[in-house]
């Protein structure tokens, strides 16, 4: 069944209005109509009549939306600054989730760590730690982006952007952790240039990765909101 | 206000009329435009909807604050008018009361400034 202020909301997010505030005008929409509703009741029309009335006292769609697009306040940061969101964000927040996980692998060796080797088995999770990070981190950053532009209904070339940008930074950007060995005792966590420690083929690889998960949760996120 | 320009003669109405009856009380969005309507004898009437935009601005810019609240198994948000609130109340009925007198002035023909 479609919700009563369907048809509003789908305007109000395609004219730029932030998310949160187009539902919390749709729930405070919802029970100023069951109000009027229920005093159209009181006056005795039937549950129809009642419904039709309150729904035309209410406003129509074009005053309900002309009041909100009018609080420029109200538009998404998405909507007013595009290329900020989804051009130059995207690898800013690719390099933060990087370095988020780097902190939390350095973080979680630190009590191990006492200027001494560590453990094999510990080094071997580790490493395939980074590598699940050094794959996921691209296709996660461009997936947020692309919920971002489908939860506010902007232009498809959006996500397509971020998704692109994100896919180029991640093809040649590695996250690394040196373990303490032997020869060096030293434990550093840093993100940098894959350029240097990579071939052509395993950038591409990468940047394929990346865009192929992200236009592929595009596509499923696209089908379940035109079949919802 | 004096001097300053008006382009649109309504601006700022539907906030003073808000921060008005806000004043006296906490009340939830169809409390307050049944409260306008009543209290304006009809005359200010649009569409009831349009005041949510009203108090989600007056809101954002810390004139009013709400909470939900239940009362007879209802489920509203209630709003309340802030310090700041009262003070924009003020400026807003004071810039409202010198236009509605210009305006006074105008349509029964006194004039203000000396001729030339």
């Amino acid at each position: 069944m479609p919700r009563p202020f369907e048809a509003l909301c789908e305007r109000l997010l395609r004219a730029g209005i932030a998310p949160r505030h187009v539902r919390r005008y749709e729930r405070e929409l919802g029970e100023h109509l069951d109000d009027l509703t229920a005093m159209q009741k009181c006056r005795g029309y039937d549950d129809e009549d009642a419904a039709i009335r309150a729904r035309a006292l209410l406003g129509t769609d074009d005053e309900l939306a002309d009041a909100m697009t009018a609080c420029k306040q109200f538009r998404s940061l998405a909507a007013r600054l595009p290329w900020l969101v989804f051009a130059l964000a995207p690898p800013v927040l690719a390099a933060a989730l990087l370095l988020s996980c780097g902190l939390t692998v350095a973080g979680a060796l630190y009590p191990f760590f006492h200027g001494r080797p560590l453990p094999s088995n510990l080094i071997a999770a580790v490493d395939v730690l980074c590598r699940i990070f050094n794959i996921l981190a691209g296709p996660l950053t461009a997936v947020f982006f692309v919920i971002l532009a489908v939860r506010q209904h902007l232009p498809w070339r959006w996500p397509v952007i971020a998704v692109g940008v994100v896919a180029l930074f991640s093809a040649f950007t590695v996250f690394i952790v040196h373990l303490p060995s032997a020869l060096d005792t030293h434990l550093e966590v840093g993100v940098g240039l894959a350029a240097y420690d990579t071939t052509l083929w395993q950038n591409a690889a990468r940047f394929c990765l990346t865009a192929v998960i992200a236009l592929v949760a595009t596509h499923i996120l696209r089908i379940r909101r035109t079949t919802v | 206000m004096p001097g300053q320009p008006n382009p649109n003669f309504m601006a700022g109405v539907p906030e003073l009329v808000v921060l008005r009856l806000l004043k006296d009380r906490e009340m939830y969005g169809y409390e307050i435009v049944q409260a306008i309507r009543e209290q304006s004898g009809q005359v200010l009437n649009a569409g009831e909807g349009v005041i949510y935009p009203v108090l989600h601005a007056l809101e954002k810019d810390g004139a009013l604050k709400s909470r939900r609240k239940t009362v007879s198994r209802r489920s509203r948000v209630y709003y309340r008018v802030t310090p700041k609130g009262l003070q924009r109340f003020e400026r807003l009925a004071n810039s409202w009361g010198t236009l509605v007198a210009a305006i006074q002035s105008v349509l029964k023909g006194e004039p203000h400034a000396a001729p030339v």
